[in-house]
């Protein structure tokens, strides 16, 4: 139980909740004996200082009786032996171990396409599958091609997600620590990078791995190669944005600007 | 009766002042007002169009074109004949001929440089000119209801009391920097209010010129269409079939809330679709330059050129793809 539910029953048991409260309170203790277990304890608390209290109750003021029950019944009740604190760091360390060794996939060489030249390209009859899973073997997979437009748009490369960090990656304890290593790995040369289109790399350079995505980590380790800072002029972020409505202005004859603060949930053309 | 006279000779030292332009200004539209004939629907003056080919063809604001053929009015006070031969609807401008053109004036052409902020600009009406000054380059400029972005001047000028819409925004060298498209609510409130100072009210005096602002009426912030998207739409209506060609890849996407621009929809058929691109795919990388945001993309996008073939990169679930797209025309895209 939470200190938040344990203050709210001693409020009701005192009578100082509102209707809404007093009703969820009822409904938990219908189906949670320990919380009507609590509330009866509050409830004989109340009775009790009424009873003892030698002062009359119009002094009896309910912010000094709500404190007293709630100093009371927040203080820890001693109980020897109780492990029940155990079962969720034993359950979580089960689980990492659990997935480090039941749930590790065999290993795969990163799935690498190969750009042949143009020539050959608009010669080959090629399906078109927007999605390819590489051939493991060879580490390199089948040219996809769009057949209506061989020439023009086609996916080039599919680089697939690590199966696996590497051990430095594995025992990452702070989203600083994924950082950093995000930063680490993006400043190593980059195998897919248009220039290098051809052959499928291999020994180190197929072993290359894209870290997932930064947001796996949380809003504390966004960082990656692409959003270090400097690379990129973020000026649209900050400047004017403004929206132009077809609508006349009545004063002006333009059209009617209006500038807006956040584009975050703005939908663009292009 | 003192009052009233001094009253009198304000109005009319104001009203005098509030025509002129200063010398160098005044200078300036000597120069570029040859090249500038004033769009008439009937006797009715409704805009100005600026020649930009000697062989006659002008450009003009849509808003101060009717129809597809109108009469125009040279600065020697000769009638011309116009006819509609192309329109741009991002930049809202549209290409007139004008067959009975004599050659003579200098064609104006797109500014080459970016003005400087608070650089001293000439909007011209179809009533004649009013001073303009520069604020920013940098302005993005979503247009309703395409959702297309286009980069955006903006500027700021006193607004007279005749219509401003489609007005020719010049440098004082005689460049051609955009047609006034859109006007944000005015900057200062305070002005509405009645102002009586010195016994009469100033708010039934002409504008003037104070200093080196335009005041004392508030200042009407208004934008134009960038330089990039200019210098593209005056290239195509210089071409043979006058045509202007904006690039597109057919795709509408918001921000991801993190890094790049998360697809939400793309059009059937353009070089995003062919390239294999879906909706949830979160493109990060577009030729070469990192895409932090759905505006990045979108003015990335429009700097490439219509044809290229140009690499992206996109994050689908955990993977990394690589595409090469081609870089579709606007009017291509359904």
């Amino acid at each position: 139980m939470n200190r938040r539910l344990d203050e709210e029953i001693a409020r009701y048991a005192f009578g100082d909740v509102s209707a809404e409260q007093a009703a969820r309170i009822e409904r938990l203790a219908e189906n949670d004996p320990e919380l009507r277990a609590t509330l009866k304890t509050y409830q004989a608390m109340r009775d009790g200082l009424r009873q003892m209290s030698p002062a009359m109750d119009h002094q009896l003021s309910s912010a000094r009786l709500r404190e007293e029950i709630l100093r009371r019944g927040l203080e820890k009740s001693s109980r020897p032996f109780d492990l029940r604190w155990l079962i969720v760091p034993v359950a979580a360390a089960g689980a990492f171990v659990f997935g480090q060794f039941a749930l590790r996939p065999p290993a795969v060489a990163p799935v690498l396409v190969a750009s042949t030249s143009e020539s050959a390209k608009a010669a080959d009859p090629v399906e078109f599958q927007p999605w390819t899973s590489g051939d493991a073997a060879s580490g390199v997979s089948k040219i996809v091609r769009d057949p209506n437009d061989a020439h023009e748009s086609r996916i080039l490369a599919v680089k697939s997600p690590p199966k696996r960090r590497t051990a430095k990656s594995s025992f990452v304890r702070s989203s600083v620590e994924v950082g950093k290593v995000a930063m680490k790995t993006a400043t190593e040369p980059d195998a897919l990078a248009l220039g290098s289109a051809g052959p499928a790399p291999s020994g180190g350079a197929a072993a290359e791995m894209t870290l997932e995505p930064p947001s796996a980590f949380g809003a504390g380790a966004a960082l990656s190669e692409l959003t270090a800072p400097a690379t990129r002029d973020t000026a649209a972020k900050e400047s004017g944005i403004v929206v132009i409505q077809p609508v006349r202005d009545a004063a002006t004859g333009a059209y009617r600007a209006t500038e807006v603060a956040s584009s975050s949930n703005v939908l663009i053309g292009s | 009766m003192f009052s009233s006279a001094v009253n009198l000779a304000v109005v009319v030292v104001l009203s005098g002042l509030s025509t002129q332009l200063s010398p160098v200004e005044a200078a300036a539209w000597g120069r570029i007002a040859p090249s500038i004939v004033v769009l008439l629907d009937g006797d009715q003056e409704r805009g100005a169009a600026a020649l930009i080919d000697s062989k006659g063809l002008f450009v003009a604001h849509k808003e101060s074109v009717t129809g597809t053929e109108m009469r125009g009015r040279a600065s020697t006070g000769a009638v011309l004949f116009f006819k509609v031969l192309s329109s741009d609807e991002p930049s809202q401008l549209v290409l007139l001929g004008c067959q009975e053109w004599k050659a003579g004036a200098t064609a104006l052409s797109a500014a080459r440089r970016d003005a400087r902020p608070g650089e001293r600009l000439l909007a011209a009406l179809g009533s004649g000119p009013i001073r303009a000054e520069f604020v920013s380059a940098d302005r993005v400029g979503i247009v309703n209801p395409s959702r297309r972005v286009v980069q955006m001047n903006e500027i700021r000028f006193e607004a007279p009391a005749d219509s401003v819409g489609g007005a020719l925004v010049l440098t004082l060298n005689g460049e051609l920097l955009g047609t006034l498209n859109a006007t944000l609510q005015q900057i200062d409130e305070a002005p509405k209010q009645q102002s009586v100072i010195g016994g009469f009210n100033r708010d039934l005096l002409p504008k003037v010129r104070q200093d080196t602002r335009f005041g004392p009426a508030p200042m009407t912030v208004a934008y134009t269409v960038g330089p990039v998207a200019l210098r593209r739409v005056l290239e195509g209506f210089r071409s043979p079939l006058h045509e202007v060609l904006h690039p597109s890849l057919g795709v509408f996407c918001r921000d991801a809330q993190g890094t790049g621009a998360v697809v939400e929809m793309v059009q059937t058929g353009s070089g995003a679709h062919r390239a294999g691109l879906r909706a949830g795919d979160i493109i990060f990388q577009l030729n070469g330059s990192p895409v932090q945001n759905q505006i990045d993309f979108a003015k990335l996008v429009f700097e490439q050129e219509v044809g290229s073939i140009i690499p992206m990169r996109v994050r689908r679930g955990a993977s990394t793809i690589l595409m090469m797209v081609r870089v579709g025309r606007l009017e291509e895209t359904p």
